[in-house]
């Protein structure tokens, strides 16, 4: 992070979630260490350790909204690579025939620990690159089949892991101040990692992943980074659960803790750290009351005990009330609250406003950049959405497209974006071929689109909007958020920068569109019906900002718009199609005045709007 | 020669028993998006419902002791009464939540399901006789091949069969296919959304019900967790399979399961342990030459 440090007040609060989490933690272990109770601590550090896990899953499953099955597998590697690493090398020589160097040799503990849960990292890296290119929910399933895949082959690999069989005599090391250290690391990492542009990228995919591809954001790739980083810490798990115990065996890096871990970020809430930590909490709490009770408790009325299985299918059954009746968990999705009240309302950064050529100089684009689309057809199986259409601009221009609904007007768009193939034709950017590059490389390239169902990360708060937008182009954060800043100033909409998208009205959710799109430093911008259901005011408050697009952001602007009065007022040329076939071009007051285009609007087919 | 068809044909059997499995997955999967973790767990049940429950060692036959017919339409009736509870009381609450909700909450059902039978049967394995005389392998033109492999072969063609016939000639299964390429349309011309979903509850419970049976016979044993080696493979099948086609569940059922038998005759005895090590391999190779699967579904894919 660039930003200057500021007075520590501030910087508690910028970090307060992981700041606060780490107090609570701290004052708990220190509780029970005054306590002395032994059996009680055994069960804190064992909760230590689960928190670490959760964490884990958590900067996976949380960030990116996919569900993952397959994170015991890093545990189970992360706690076997130690064990080579740490074990007593005469140990090591009774069940294992392992290279010299791990058999003669016993490596501090620290660097073990850190190697081994890097070694997890890179197994979850080879397995991620394939699994990460999958729609979320085959990416689910498919982590299924890499628990099942290293589970099959350390079973079996018996020089390196004793096959099936329980392996003793790991050094016992881990207490509770190991895993609080542990814990506070896995915290502050998760933390900062959700703040960086990778975190919010991989945010802004999990709300909408069209319109974070359309941002250029890769969507893969931002998967990848954090089911890395959320392998690394399933491996210091696994690592210090095997300092903890003693002993590691295969069949324990299955089903079972994939569940527990799944039900305590599911119950406690998987959108926040505060919430992942809940559920260790709660459900640990649950889990020894219930061992206790399966082992029989004297009462008053006599013995009371619940049969073997009581455990899992109680949690099972709290996790399914907890799906259907609380879907955001118990934290909701929030943090722990700033409990010092609100400092005055401009504090999260000074920055200086742009001057209109500073934003101007953003673009990528020079005074003769084009967009061009020659002769693009379309058809889907037989049905013809467009043929033949040849559309130019210019750089600075504003372009009217209009036609009758189910004109092919969205459909044109979703050609010159990517996110629909042409059956024939080009589109060229700049003079070069742009046909059929994917979505994300033409928003990097320049093309910045709008969508008539807006798709705004909808979690996500205004700024970050704009910023996710602005990052998916290269951006790092800070510059990000100055550019965001800067459109939201442009825009008058600064007061609302840290509302959440979802909380907006609509004719307000449109505007975050456009500061959106425009946060990609475009070279043109592609507005889908940016008018639609706003009432006249708002239209016209609309017309001053796109008519100003052109020079504040020195890019040109493709407008599709039923509104006639929106479109008349700031084109420069308007391009007229009709059931897929261009009719008329020109400028507004040659399209008012052509006959063809009256026919379309107003003619035989005149059910059709035209405001 | 004879080596070559005994190995095709325990091929077969293997796959037959993966498409049933995974047929019964993509066929909810196509109407509501739902990926049923516990649906290994309905065929775990069907095992349990044939043995008298205790948590003693010994398993006493109750409804396995009942004639075929009745025995299996039994089977057919308990794990449908099973299905269709899952449905109204876990998935209806969740019908309008995003496919990860769902499989989350198909996942803690099937934990929730496992633990109640182990709870009331206990955890030991438990040793059942069903249909001892299927075992006895059938000697055709010097080919030894087990009776169940065939009888499971041909199972599953007729399940196959009757539940094309089931989707494309009677009103409901016509439905249901509506239903599967765009839901909400479906439900706005009409299509009774209740019915259809508990319709394709049932049929699910059947065709577990079938491998249920199928599967037991195979293992002579019973244990809560059974259900899971089953439902992975199959899951991963449906991925590979292609999600949302019920054409593409079927061919990545029987690519599991060819897979599985042509890894175990070709690996080494001493690494044959390793087999499913390369069938998982095998898996998430295809996933990356073919993203969306062996058979590309458009109807899943979100548009614009």
């Amino acid at each position: 992070m660039k930003e200057p440090i500021r007075r520590p007040v501030a910087l508690a609060r910028q970090y307060w979630t992981p700041v606060s989490l780490s107090i609570l933690l701290f004052i708990i272990v220190v509780v029970v260490w005054a306590t002395g109770d032994g059996v009680l601590a055994r069960t804190v550090t064992d909760g230590l350790i689960r928190a670490v896990l959760v964490i884990g899953l958590y900067i996976f499953i949380g960030n990116s909204g996919v569900l993952a099955f397959g994170h015991a597998t890093f545990m189970m590697v992360g706690a076997y690579a130690v064990a080579w690493l740490t074990m007593n090398p005469f140990k090591k020589s009774f069940a294992l025939q392992l290279p010299e160097i791990f058999a003669n040799n016993q490596f501090p503990m620290l660097p073990s620990a850190v190697a081994a849960a890097s070694f997890a990292a890179l197994i979850a890296l080879l397995v991620g690159i394939p699994i990460m290119r999958l729609s979320g929910l085959a990416a689910a399933i498919a982590t299924l089949a890499v628990l099942g895949m290293f589970r099959t082959f350390y079973t079996n690999w018996s020089e390196w892991t004793m096959g099936a069989a329980t392996m003793p005599g790991i050094p016992l090391y881990v207490d509770m101040w190991v895993a609080l250290a542990w814990t506070v690391v896995a915290l502050f990492a998760a933390f900062l990692y959700q703040q960086s542009r990778y975190g919010l990228a991989l945010r802004a995919t999990r709300e909408d992943e069209f319109a974070a591809r359309s941002a250029g954001i890769n969507i893969p790739r931002q998967r990848l980074i954090a089911f890395v980083l959320s392998a690394f810490f399933m491996g210091v798990g696994g690592v210090l659960e095997a300092h903890f115990l003693g002993t590691i065996a295969v069949k324990n890096y299955w089903l079972t803790i994939t569940f527990t871990l799944l039900a305590m970020l599911i119950v406690g809430g998987q959108r926040s750290l505060s919430g992942a930590l809940a559920g260790v909490v709660v459900i640990t709490t649950l889990i020894e009351i219930l061992n206790q009770l399966e082992g029989g408790i004297d009462t008053a009325i006599g013995v009371l005990s619940v049969p073997i299985g009581a455990q899992e299918l109680t949690i099972a059954g709290i996790m399914i009330l907890i799906l259907v009746f609380r879907p955001a968990g118990i934290s909701g999705g929030h943090e722990i609250p700033w409990p010092f009240g609100t400092p005055k309302k401009s504090s999260p950064t000074k920055i200086p406003v742009a001057t209109r050529a500073e934003r101007a100089s953003y673009t990528g684009g020079g005074i003769d950049d084009t967009l061009e689309a020659f002769d693009i057809s379309v058809d889907f199986e037989g049905l013809v959405a467009i043929a033949n259409v040849s559309i130019s601009m210019k750089n600075k221009e504003i372009f009217g497209l209009i036609g009758p609904n189910g004109a092919g007007k969205t459909t044109l768009i979703n050609v010159l974006t990517g996110f629909q193939r042409p059956s024939g034709g080009r589109v060229m950017l700049g003079g070069d071929d742009v046909t059929n590059l994917a979505p994300g490389k033409l928003g990097r390239r320049g093309l910045a689109r709008t969508f008539q169902s807006v798709r705004l990360f909808r979690d996500l708060s205004v700024a970050e909007n704009l910023e996710a937008a602005a990052i998916g182009t290269g951006l790092d954060r800070y510059e990000a958020s100055t550019r965001a800043t800067n459109i939201l100033k442009w825009m008058d909409f600064e007061h609302k920068a840290t509302d959440k998208a979802d909380t907006l009205p609509y004719g307000e959710e449109r505007r975050v569109g456009i500061g959106r799109a425009l946060a990609t430093t475009p070279r043109f911008v592609l507005l889908d019906e940016p008018a639609a259901g706003l009432s006249d005011a708002e239209c016209d408050e609309l017309m001053g900002l796109i008519s100003q697009i052109p020079n504040e952001f020195g890019c040109g602007v493709l407008l599709i718009e039923h509104n006639m009065r929106v479109i008349m007022g700031v084109c420069q040329r308007i391009h007229v199609i009709d059931s897929g076939k261009t009719i008329a071009e020109g400028s507004p007051s040659e399209i008012q005045a052509n006959p063809e285009v009256i026919r379309a609007y107003l003619g035989s087919k005149s059910e059709q709007t035209s405001a | 020669m004879t080596v070559l068809i005994q190995h095709a044909i325990d091929a077969l059997a293997l796959g037959s028993l993966f498409a049933l499995t995974t047929l019964g997955i993509g066929l909810i999967f196509g109407i509501m998006r739902l990926i049923n973790f516990a649906h290994g767990d309905f065929i775990m049940i069907g095992g349990y419902a044939l043995i008298v429950p205790s948590s003693s060692a010994v398993a006493v036959l109750f409804i396995g002791a009942w004639p075929a017919p009745l025995l299996v339409a039994a089977i057919c009736l308990i794990i449908i009464l099973f299905a269709l509870a899952a449905e109204r009381l876990a998935f209806r609450p969740l019908r309008n939540a995003d496919p990860s909700v769902l499989l989350i909450t198909s996942f803690a059902l099937s934990f929730f399901l496992e633990h109640l039978v182990l709870m009331i049967y206990g955890g030991r394995l438990k040793g059942v006789n069903l249909w001892p005389n299927l075992i006895e392998p059938l000697v055709m033109w010097g080919v030894r091949i087990p009776r169940l492999q065939i009888i499971t072969i041909g199972v599953t063609i007729v399940l196959l069969v009757v539940l094309v016939l089931f989707l494309h000639r009677t009103s409901i299964g016509i439905h249901m296919r509506a239903a599967s390429e765009d839901f909400r349309m479906a439900r706005l011309l009409g299509v009774r959304a209740n019915r259809v979903i508990a319709v394709a509850f049932a049929i699910s419970g059947v065709l577990a019900a079938a491998v249920s049976l199928l599967y037991t016979t195979q293992q002579g044993a019973l244990s809560f967790q059974m259900g899971v080696p089953l439902v992975l493979f199959a899951f991963v099948a449906t991925v590979v399979g292609g999600m949302g086609s019920l054409v593409g569940a079927a061919l990545g059922g029987f690519v599991v399961g060819i897979a599985s038998v042509f890894f175990q005759v070709i690996l080494p005895v001493g690494l044959r342990p390793q087999r499913d090590v390369l069938v998982y391999g095998l898996i998430l190779l295809i996933l990356l030459l073919r993203p969306s699967g062996l058979v590309r579904v458009k109807s899943v894919e979100e548009k614009v």
